[in-house]
């Protein structure tokens, strides 16, 4: 038999009435088309998420960190920053979030204690720009939380915790949610522990000074900062007597401390940064001396970079107290600790990282590359944002998932219900037509061919509902390419899947169908 | 006219020689009617006999008697031996002399069943999803015809055939391009043996193909059999299985009589001999009448 009448053959068993062949080529084109497009728009409604808040907020906004590694000593100052400012401008197109580079010096900031056994406490801040009349928007992020009229609740204090941070805590990420009881002002507050982490050391900074301010705007009750527990860690013994005589707000050094602090305080944050300047100035006037110490303590250990010769610099820095010598880098103003490199392109935080690491972050030695990491840091609101949408997105990812799962398991097993009984009635055919003279071998290639017709229709369905889905995506979310992009390769996985299902399925039915055929005795046809 | 002797040379050609075909089931130990000794049951029963070329051969007997698996040997469908327990010769001898042994391999079979086998089942035997056009076409397609030249052929055979029967009411014609569920049964066994015959075949099989119609589409189905046979008298064999004994062997020139697998008289009967219902009745008791007792 020739293959075009072989083709027409199947073509025709296959598409004519009554045959409910036709049936299964509708149903399996609509299995492809409903599965493919359903994947296609859900994956690009969970991805597109990100792209919703982008649009719909301000620009998220992120800095990468740099600094040298060594706390105690500034090493950067304001041509530095031009310098490198000017290298990443060459670099990064111009159409870009590139903000600039700015200045930062590390001071504490506040405490928060608890009563059992996890303590945080550190803080940093202080910034200034290459460009005064720049405004420094992660501070501006604060100067915006700190103005919220928000009432403070347990459930909206959610912070970000380190691993290092839990490490020392002797707690792990399994714990997590933990709950952190602590009092501020006499006041019980709980604070939720959410998540954890990597690599961005700093971005609880401001989730700290949010929730801080919100204490302090909550009550005017300013006597003290109550200290449920203080816990030794493992602090330098050299200086923890020290810190005990302060401790006691007695003493000669207790005296001295309040006022270094006070000239520190002043000294490293002047006027412009009012929120910082007034929780300190608050904590050095009303706090028991205390949480001084505890702040200190967990200043020197909540920066995960800050490694023992570090600490012992600070240590040493710390007991100049004593004798009236600040720490010299909280003196001079156009020199800095650490660099931010401001964008409000989330997606450029990588180029620009590794960019950081190879310009020459000091112009007085130029062939030596000074910069050190320390981390990324996001604006409180774009985190939280990212981390809302990344969560929007994982949930849609799964939801699609498991719609198109039931969907395709639904639709398959239909599929081989009904190619299951036509295989029966094929085998009735397969014994006539052996009558009429067709061999089996003949008959088996036929069913082969028939099988792969009615795989066509879901082929031809699967680029159909990704040319649906894909449509309705861009509809609802232009714009946002990688969404889309993401999306796509996504949907063709699926769509590949179902290919192959549907082949397989095919395949079985042809299987099954010889399998009869071949068993099947013409001779039943003759008794009949 | 004399009973056809197989097993002599002599008797003139041979367009099937059959020497002790036996057909025997295997069972289960358990077998159906209580018998838990039974391990096999015989359904043909050494059957030898010599099927002249150009004849017209009825096979008759009681339901189980062994017609059809007769049939299925003769036509080509069973072949394989150890498959469906099948000793014995058969040989084929085709027109041009060439001798094919059928009870090699299924490919035998089919090569032989579509090279000169026709055959019609009883109702229903049109593919339900095909006209009755592509119904009669597939034989040639399967022979390599294309389907235009395959269309013109059934066309022609059915024009033909309505000519023959004149105006007796509807022609094939009107339903070629009818599905077979859209024509009656009547007509689609007309179909079904049309396609049969669509390719000329040496022989053509029918398996009670009237079993489903009424008298008067019996006869006409026999008289395009007749028909067929007539134009090329010498070439052309039928063999018929049938309930219908009487109209059988009225039509038939030899009656292969199958009783519990075996042939009565172990040969052949002359079927003008046999036209009688007297005679009739004693070979469905397992005698033979009178007048053929001497051939046994």
């Amino acid at each position: 038999m020739k293959f075009g009448n072989r083709l027409w053959f199947c073509l025709t068993d296959v598409f004519s009435k009554p045959s409910i062949a036709i049936t299964l080529a509708i149903l399996s084109t609509l299995l492809s088309v409903t599965t493919t497009m359903v994947t296609s728009f859900g994956l690009a409604f969970g991805i597109g998420n990100v792209n919703t808040h982008r649009i719909e907020s301000e620009p998220l906004s992120g800095c990468v960190l740099v600094g040298d590694g060594i706390r105690t000593k500034q090493r950067f100052e304001s041509a530095d920053f031009e310098h490198v400012e000017s290298f990443l401008r060459q670099k990064l197109p111009a159409s870009t979030g590139f903000t600039g580079v700015f200045g930062f010096r590390e001071v504490p900031l506040t405490v928060i204690t608890s009563d059992g056994s996890t303590w945080t406490l550190y803080g940093r801040t202080a910034s200034m720009g290459t460009d005064d009349r720049r405004e420094d928007p992660v501070f501006a992020g604060l100067r915006r939380i700190s103005t919220s009229s928000a009432t403070p609740s347990a459930d909206q204090s959610a912070l970000y915790v380190s691993t290092d941070f839990l490490t020392q805590c002797g707690l792990q990420a399994q714990t997590l949610p933990l709950t952190i009881r602590c009092k501020v002002k006499e006041l019980p507050v709980e604070l939720r522990v959410t998540g954890v982490v990597d690599r961005l050391p700093y971005r609880w900074d401001f989730v700290m000074a949010e929730d801080i301010d919100r204490w302090l705007a909550q009550t005017d009750d300013r006597a003290s900062i109550k200290v449920d527990q203080v816990t030794t860690g493992t602090a330098p013994t050299q200086w923890w007597p020290l810190l005990q005589q302060v401790g006691d707000g007695q003493g000669e050094h207790f005296d001295r401390f309040v006022e270094l602090a006070g000239q520190a305080n002043r000294r490293v944050n002047g006027q412009r940064f009012d929120l910082v300047d007034h929780r300190l100035s608050l904590a050095m006037t009303d706090a028991p001396l205390q949480e001084w110490s505890i702040l200190l303590r967990m200043w020197i250990k909540g920066f995960p970079a800050l490694d023992q010769p570090d600490a012992d610099m600070l240590v040493e820095q710390f007991l100049n107290l004593e004798t009236g010598i600040l720490p010299e880098h909280s003196l001079e103003d156009d020199r800095y600790d650490m660099a931010g490199i401001y964008t409000s392109d989330l997606s450029l935080m990588q180029s620009i990282a590794d960019l950081a690491s190879e310009v020459h972050w000091r112009q007085s030695h130029s062939t030596a590359n000074d910069g050190k990491m320390f981390g990324r840091l996001v604006e409180r609101e774009s985190a939280e944002k990212v981390a809302r949408a990344d969560e929007q997105t994982r949930t849609a990812l799964k939801i699609v998932t498991g719609f198109s799962f039931v969907i395709a398991l639904v639709g398959s097993i239909g599929l081989l219900t009904i190619l299951f009984l036509k295989a029966k009635s094929k085998s009735s055919e397969a014994g006539m037509m052996r009558v009429i003279g067709f061999s089996n071998q003949s008959i088996t290639q036929l069913r082969l061919i028939e099988a792969f017709v009615l795989w066509i229709p879901s082929i031809l369905g699967i680029p159909l509902g990704i040319a649906l889905g894909k449509y309705l995506s861009h509809q609802q979310y232009a714009g946002d390419a990688m969404a889309q992009q993401i999306g796509y390769h996504l949907t063709i996985t699926h769509a590949l899947s179902i290919s192959l299902g549907c082949l397989v399925a095919s395949v079985f039915f042809m299987q099954l169908s010889v399998m009869i055929c071949h068993r099947s005795d013409p001779i039943l046809l003759l008794e009949r | 006219m004399s009973a056809v002797d197989s097993t002599s040379d002599a008797a003139g050609p041979v367009l099937f020689r059959i020497r002790d075909l036996m057909v025997e089931h295997s069972l289960d130990s358990h077998s159906e009617a209580g018998n838990d000794n039974a391990t096999s049951v015989v359904v043909l029963n050494r059957i030898s006999m010599d099927i002249p070329p150009g004849c017209r051969l009825a096979i008759l007997g009681r339901s189980g008697s062994g017609k059809s698996t007769l049939l299925s040997i003769l036509s080509g469908l069973r072949t394989e031996r150890s498959c469906f327990g099948i000793s014995g010769e058969l040989e084929f001898h085709c027109p041009g002399g060439r001798i094919v042994n059928v009870l090699g391999s299924e490919r035998v079979g089919d090569t032989y069943r579509s090279d000169w086998i026709g055959f019609v089942l009883s109702a229903s035997s049109l593919l339900s999803g095909f006209s009755c056009l592509d119904n009669l076409c597939l034989p040639l397609l399967r022979a390599g015809l294309s389907r235009q030249t395959s269309r013109q052929r059934a066309g022609q055979l059915v024009d033909r055939f309505d000519e023959m029967n004149g105006a007796t009411g509807s022609t094939l014609g009107e339903h070629l391009h009818k599905l077979p569920s859209e024509v009656s049964s009547g007509q689609l066994q007309r179909f079904a043996i049309l396609r049969a015959m669509i390719n000329n075949p040496a022989v053509l099989m029918a398996d009670e193909p009237f079993s489903n119609l009424d008298p008067l589409n019996h006869r006409a189905m026999l008289k395009m059999i007749g028909e067929w046979r007539q134009s090329k008298p010498t070439e052309r064999t039928v063999i018929l299985v049938s309930h219908h004994w009487q109209d059988a062997i009225a039509w038939a020139d030899y009656v292969a009589f199958l009783h519990k697998g075996n042939l009565v008289g172990g040969r052949l009967l002359l079927a003008n001999e046999l036209g009688n219902y007297e005679a009739i009745e004693k070979l469905v008791t397992g005698q033979l009448p009178d007048n053929l007792e001497h051939l046994a």
